[in-house]
């Protein structure tokens, strides 16, 4: 019996080591895409939720180029932008045309994928997923990440991931290909609660 | 024969007189009534291009936002000189508007009355003038069209933002889905561009 003990102790041990390692594993590998609620935009009454349309939109999908910081928030009392007038904001130029053979590993990110949301009733937590797809072929995955923060009702919500494109740029269980030359849809996926909105933006690689 | 010359010219010369009055208060009229502007500004591609080979000119988003600097200003150019250099200063992007209230629907905005469209196209071979065409429908309503002719000229290799502010919806307009579609001309290439907002009571 304490031998039972013993053994079922350390299997337990085992486990938990495991277990504890998986998490650090995964936490070293960090949430792909970084997430900010921006909340209200200054002076804009949303109004009711009209009739038969959706409680959450997708604003812009762009990419351009790498900077943690932004979005920023601008005006005397904000950061990155205090000289650009209060209630606007800096993002990265939205470009559309970028190098196929530059841009192939996800260790060299060659741009930063972007996204607004803005809910109007929806509320609820929040995930979102990037896709990059040229044809049937993804060329680039984010996974689904979970940011484990409640999304309020009416606000605005900015998304970003600095990627690159080819193999070692998607989740386990999915498979990317290398970049070619061509067209490249972009689709940004966002759950808010129940709701499901995406965003689409074509790039080119060259 | 010399009054008939007199009666000529002072005849060609009222012609021109009244067609140059005509035209200054058909411009008058239209910056007074539609109250809009329109700009474009561009700058360099950030990311060096490899040798061309795709569409000349490739339609970026189309946002509507809250209004900001028109247009849009690339940094570190001026006037946000001191912004880091890829970036660009716009207003919120916005996809709820409200409609109610104002009849216009142009009073909710601190920055720009009735909100701002902003387009980023980059041309890849493309070059020349730069002309756009706004419009926003309700299925097949339209509630807004306007067409910005003659912007400025852009260079290959270029990011061009086209801003259009000002914008006063129809009195048709309703809540519900709008499509905003921004069709650009950047010389003899074409790129169109849509964004769906929603208007809500």
């Amino acid at each position: 019996m304490t031998k039972n003990r013993m053994f079922l102790f350390a299997a337990l041990a085992l486990i938990l080591a495991f277990g504890a390692s998986s998490q650090l594993a995964l936490a070293a590998d960090g949430p792909k895409i970084h997430a900010v609620i921006l909340g209200h935009a200054p002076g804009v009454s949303h109004g009711a939720a009209p009739d038969a349309t959706p409680t959450a939109s997708s604003g812009i999908t762009a990419m351009g180029p790498i900077n943690a910081a932004w979005p920023a928030f601008c005006g005397a009392t904000g950061t990155g932008c205090a000289s650009d007038p209060s209630g606007t904001i800096l993002i990265g130029a939205p470009e559309e045309l970028f190098s196929a053979a530059t841009c192939t590993s996800s260790t060299v990110a060659c741009g930063q994928i972007y996204n607004f949301v803005e809910s109007n009733t929806a509320t609820g937590n929040w995930e979102a997923q990037i896709e990059v797809k040229q044809g049937a072929s993804v060329i680039y995955d984010s996974g689904l990440v979970n940011f484990n923060e409640t999304f309020p009702a009416g606000d605005i919500g900015y998304t970003s991931a600095s990627v690159g494109f080819g193999p070692g740029d998607c989740p386990a269980g999915v498979t990317c290909v290398a970049p070619k030359a061509g067209a490249a849809t972009i689709t940004y996926t966002n759950k808010i609660g129940k709701v499901t909105i995406t965003g689409t933006q074509t790039i080119t690689l060259q | 024969m010399t009054k008939i010359r007199m009666f000529v010219f002072t005849a060609l010369a009222v012609i021109i007189a009244l067609g140059a009055c005509g035209q200054q208060a058909l411009a008058l009229d239209i910056a007074v009534r539609d109250g809009i502007s329109a700009s474009m500004t561009t700058i360099d591609h950030w990311v060096p291009n490899a040798s061309p080979d795709a569409a000349a000119v490739v339609n970026g988003p189309v946002m509507w936002d809250s209004g900001a600097l028109v247009p849009p200003c690339f940094a570190p150019t001026a006037p946000c000189t001191a912004d880091p250099a890829g970036g660009v200063n716009v207003g919120y992007p916005l996809s709820f508007w409200p409609i109610n209230g104002s009849g216009t629907n142009c009073n909710n905005v601190t920055l720009q009355a009735c909100g701002q469209i902003d387009s980023f196209i980059e041309s890849n071979t493309g070059k020349g003038e730069v002309s756009a065409t706004i419009t926003i429908k309700q299925g097949t309503t339209t509630i807004f069209s306007y067409t910005a002719s003659k912007l400025g000229t852009a260079k290959a290799g270029e990011i061009i933002a086209v801003s259009v502010a000002g914008i006063q919806l129809d009195a048709t307009a309703k809540a519900g889905t709008a499509v905003i579609t921004v069709v650009t001309t950047v010389g003899k290439a074409k790129s169109t561009g849509t964004t769906t907002i929603v208007l809500t009571d």
